[in-house]
């Protein structure tokens, strides 16, 4: 691979020089130098500077994929940590980042630990914790639980 | 009062522009009020037809403003939403078009002027009145009837209403879609996050759990919609809920899960046709799909029978099987285990002892010669249990016969 520098360029003027190959990890940075559009540097309008850091982490620490059981055993272990440091604002924006810039295992990784996060709230601690509003009325929530128990488990049934 | 809100509004509008990428940040007041002269723009085009024009687009929530008593540059401001870019520009187009129709052939054709044509935020300026045109965002962002609107005294209450700019406003949908799918009821923290991303956290919290996918169901109305996407069915984990179902319900749903290609659904759904059904050309297809979409359980059971019935199918179900019992025996035999003990729970949970279908597989089923030597069969013997391999194996896994391995789970199986 060549060792190309590129630079990128955050919203908020935040500049990082990378290696070409890291660069790549950011898919809509790869269409681009396959496309020829690249210069030397890239601006990414939609990814402010301390966001955009934190994804070049991940595309450095993930730039040789290693198949080995072991590499990949310390790569989830290194995913694990990684994710533990934020709060979930920030995943949110890590997110929405990754979406945009197209890192489709950095994608897979926020959703799956936002995912975990929510997994144990009930839906009131959800609603608090990202802003929703229950737009149900009383009698349509009945409903939607309701319809959960047949459908999704099956508490009103004794079980045998 | 009126220039304390004009520079605050367009000093707002600097510092706020580049959030929706606006090109001129202060069109709003840029465009040149022609209010002096005597026949202009909009004696050609009256607010009613203008009015019209938006309905014919299907412009979203038109709201008429009276400003005369406001501002100096336009007696009405006209805000109306578009539903995408193309959507925003295609509004900007037929307001200009219709002036135009209407002066063919005259000497001086005079035409309204618009601003930010390529943005989330057109404005076509008529003299006497202005049309804004929004995206759904941008106009609850800035919120522009809150300053038209607002019960202006001589005090200075400008400022509350840039404060209440970001109220959120429901929107009127006049397109025969359903309406945009992002509500301003889904604000998630700052962004709201779009649709699809929201559908792919459901699906990796239905993957891991059901009951968290239920509380989210009951969370709003859109996560609701969001939780009933195929995709967050496809992937649902079905390992909290017992089937066959005992609630007759629930079988909606594992049609349902069915339908979205959920490959546990499909597995389960397999098996019980092909052995307790007897239905078994649609419970081998069944399994085949499941097999195809990578479900272990049903690779495992669908190579099995394979094998049983021998003749052609009988290197394919090997393949199979093996493909996925190697990798499981490589490092431990943990997951071996556990899977034998998730095939040995449908089994024994649906099927009574004696299987009509089960006896017939025993009888058809050869086992394939070789010429191995005896240690892979002395492993075999001391580690015959459903859970077990041993952990005393002083023999490795992957330098055992092949065949011995597989006839030892097709053994274990049909038991």
């Amino acid at each position: 691979m060549s060792s190309n520098k590129i630079v990128l360029t955050s919203s908020d003027g935040e500049s990082f020089e990378v290696e070409e190959v890291v660069a790549r990890k950011l898919q809509i940075v790869g269409h681009m130098i396959e496309d020829d559009c690249v210069i030397n540097e890239i601006p990414l309008q939609n990814v402010t500077g301390d966001i955009l850091s934190m994804v070049i982490e991940y595309c450095k620490t993930h730039v040789d994929e290693e198949e080995s059981e072991e590499a990949q055993t310390k790569l989830k272990t290194w995913d694990k940590e990684f994710m533990k440091k934020f709060d979930l604002k920030t995943h949110l924006k890590i997110i929405l980042a990754a979406n945009y810039l197209n890192v489709k295992g950095l994608l897979d990784l926020v959703s799956q630990t936002i995912a975990d996060n929510i997994k144990d709230y009930t839906p009131e601690k959800i609603r608090e914790v990202f802003g929703v509003e229950n737009d149900y009325t009383e009698e349509e929530e009945a409903e939607v639980r309701k319809e959960n128990a047949w459908a999704f488990d099956e508490a009103d049934t004794p079980k045998p | 009062m009126l220039t304390a809100l004009r520079s605050r509004c367009s000093s707002r509008l600097l510092d706020q522009s580049w959030k929706l990428g606006l090109t001129t940040p202060n069109r709003i007041f840029a465009s040149s009020p022609s209010f002096s002269s005597t026949s202009d723009v909009s004696d050609v085009l009256t607010l009613p037809e203008v009015e019209k024009i938006l309905a014919d687009v299907k412009a979203d929530n038109v709201t008429v403003i009276p400003t005369h008593n406001h501002c100096f540059w336009a007696d009405f401001t006209v805000i109306a939403t578009g539903r995408s870019d193309w959507h925003l520009r295609n509004i900007a187009q037929a307001l200009v078009y219709r002036a135009k129709q209407k002066q063919k052939g005259a000497k001086h054709v005079m035409l309204p002027s618009v601003q930010g044509y390529n943005s989330k935020w057109i404005v076509i300026d008529y003299g006497k009145f202005v049309v804004h045109a929004l995206d759904e965002k941008a106009r609850g962002y800035f919120n522009l009837e809150s300053l038209w609107s607002a019960e202006s005294s001589g005090t200075d209450t400008s400022d509350q209403d840039l404060q209440n700019a970001f109220v959120k406003v429901r929107p009127k949908n006049n397109s025969k879609r359903k309406p945009a799918k992002k509500s301003k009821k889904t604000r998630i923290c700052l962004d709201s996050l779009p649709e699809d991303l929201l559908v792919e956290i459901s699906s990796c919290t239905g993957a891991s759990s059901l009951s968290a996918v239920r509380n989210l169901r009951v969370v709003s109305k859109s996560f609701r919609r969001i939780c009933d996407e195929r995709y967050v069915f496809y992937r649902l984990s079905l390992k909290e809920i017992d089937y066959p179902p005992w609630h007759q319900n629930s079988e909606i749903f594992f049609e349902r899960c069915r339908k979205s290609g959920n490959p546990e659904a499909l597995y389960q759904k397999g098996f019980i046709n092909y052995f307790r059904d007897d239905l078994k050309h649609e419970g081998l297809e069944y399994l085949a799909e499941a097999a195809e979409k990578g479900n272990r359980e049903a690779k495992y059971v669908y190579g099995l029978i394979l094998i049983c019935l021998g003749d052609k199918t009988k290197q394919k179900g090997y393949k199979i099987l093996s493909s996925v019992i190697k990798p499981l025996m490589s490092t431990t035999m943990e997951e071996m285990v556990e899977l034998r003990y998730k095939i040995k729970k449908i089994r024994d949970s649906v099927l009574w002892p004696d299987n009509p279908v089960m006896e017939r597989l025993k009888t058809v089923y050869v086992r394939e010669k070789c010429q191995c030597d005896c240690k892979t069969r002395m492993l075999l013997v001391r580690n015959h249990g459903w859970y077990r391999y041993g952990d005393d194996t002083d023999m490795n896994i992957s330098s055992a016969c092949e065949f011995c391995l597989l006839h030892h789970e097709v053994e274990l199986f049909l038991r």
